[in-house]
């Protein structure tokens, strides 16, 4: 699981990698900070990625991808130690206080992001935008849950439906 | 231009991080659509939920007080909500069966799951006026609905007839949550005793035996309640695989965490005669009219084990 890149620090620079968002944006990253990511971890191991090649990727637009590039950049040395041993308590709270910035947006661009990290299988990044999407359902009642993640309104069926279940739940409704 | 339809398993990873202290939005969450409904009432989710928060959530307790119970959140400082009303004379004369159609239909849920002591599966005692819950063999929590020396029939009846006369709760994980070892359940009995102001912790080492009990901890019950408040005789039960205690005194029920030491008011409705005299508490909910909508991989499924 020890991210390679930790090994050979002996020459010098960094090995960067390039990335094509869907868009045709080229983006040049450390190799370290892409390898956050499961599916690119693969092709960079396997040396790809590099020089004038870059690694397209057809389903992260380039606004996405630089959002989800920033949060790789920042986590990746915590990564790279293995997580938490090595982190002081104020590297912790400072990444604390990143990921809740971070996710501190838009929800379109929320929803880009969630759809990145699953595609790119970014761990931390999934748990991160699935916590903020949990703290948008959290104490809210079902249909303001819908109208907050832009469902549609609910067809008459369903509209009884969650009536009659609030009956049932009353309690949860306190 | 918010894609509203987010993948599900996007959902379920948002719906496993909901905290397990706050399960009314679970409910709620439930309730928004079909799909999401299917999510949560799925055994998967259960499962995924446990390994996730190490814990089910706890929902509250039921108090039964004369002639009516009811039902209270733990998760909030509410006066008593009177949902559920039923009379002790119901729950006297019921097979266990009727007994259990009398909880909130709500109840099961994650407690049926294999390995957390189960409130769904209930167990009675021969002659049938006291219904006990049980996980396996072992005897969790019995409601005592008259005097303790029901308490005899248990997987290992030797055993318990010494503190007939005590205000005790048993369960498997108090060793686990004494030894501070996170994560393994060794499958030991727990037992905790009341006396007085003082809880005492016992756990019951399975390895060696079945008479082995060793006392793994005591806690202070003064400090951690209000000034004069009287323990209620009888009111005292504990949330399996969360490590909370509940305990009703003449100020209200308290929830008091075992790993914190801390003390929460759960109601404010006085316990002991006249008020509340029974609590069990709930870590889980079913949801028979939502099973339908599950595609036959419900809840039902995670009973076999019983």
């Amino acid at each position: 699981m020890a991210a390679p890149e930790s090994g050979d620090g002996n020459n010098g620079a960094a090995r960067m990698v390039t990335l094509i968002s869907s868009d045709n944006t080229r983006f040049e990253v450390e190799a370290a900070a892409a390898s956050l990511s499961q599916t690119l971890q693969l092709t960079i191991l396997d040396g790809g990625g590099g020089g004038g090649d870059g690694i397209p990727l057809p389903n992260v637009d380039s606004a996405t991808l630089s959002k989800v590039l920033e949060y790789c950049i920042k986590h990746a040395p915590a990564a790279a130690n293995g997580g938490a041993p090595n982190a002081t308590a104020v590297d912790r709270a400072e990444l604390e206080r990143f990921d809740n910035e971070f996710v501190n947006i838009d929800q379109s661009v929320l929803y880009s992001l969630i759809m990145a990290a699953h595609n790119l299988e970014i761990e931390g990044l999934q748990s991160l935008v699935a916590k903020k999407v949990a703290d948008m359902i959290k104490g809210k009642s079902p249909m303001e849950i819908r109208r907050t993640l832009g469902f549609p309104d609910p067809t008459p069926e369903e509209q009884a439906e969650m009536n009659a279940h609030m009956l049932e739940y009353g309690w949860a409704y306190e | 231009m918010a894609s509203p339809a987010l993948m599900e398993e996007l959902v379920e990873e948002a719906l496993l991080r909901i905290p397990p202290d706050d399960p009314a939005s679970l409910v709620r969450a439930a309730l928004v659509c079909k799909e999401w409904r299917r999510i949560v009432t799925g055994p998967g989710f259960r499962r995924r939920f446990r390994e996730l928060h190490r814990r089910p959530p706890t929902l509250g307790v039921f108090c039964n007080m004369d002639g009516e119970g009811c039902f209270c959140l733990s998760a909030s400082s509410l006066p008593l909500p009177a949902r559920l009303r039923l009379t002790t004379a119901t729950f006297t004369h019921s097979t266990p069966a009727t007994v259990a159609s009398y909880f909130p239909k709500c109840l099961r849920w994650l407690a049926s799951a294999p390995g957390i002591p189960s409130l769904g599966m209930f167990g009675t005692c021969p002659n049938r006026h006291f219904p006990a819950f049980t996980h396996g063999r072992r005897l969790c929590s019995v409601l005592p609905m008259a005097p303790a020396t029901t308490l005899t029939v248990t997987a290992d009846p030797s055993s318990w007839r010494r503190w007939r006369n005590g205000r005790i709760v048993c369960t498997s994980t108090l060793r686990r949550l004494a030894a501070g070892a996170s994560g393994l359940e060794d499958g030991g009995l727990g037992v905790a005793r009341l006396e007085k102001y003082r809880l005492d912790l016992w756990s019951n080492n399975s390895s060696a035996g079945d008479a082995q009990w060793s006392k793994i901890g005591v806690i202070q019950l003064q400090t951690l309640l209000p000034v004069n408040a009287a323990i209620a005789d009888h009111v005292v039960a504990f949330a399996h695989g969360v490590g909370v205690f509940f305990v009703g005194t003449d100020k209200g029920l308290f929830s008091i965490d075992l790993k914190s030491r801390q003390a929460r008011k759960v109601c404010n409705m006085a316990c002991g005669e006249g008020g509340i005299h029974t609590i069990v508490p709930y870590m889980s909910f079913c949801t028979p009219a939502l099973r339908m909508v599950s595609t036959g991989d419900g809840p039902n499924g995670a009973t076999s084990g019983a």
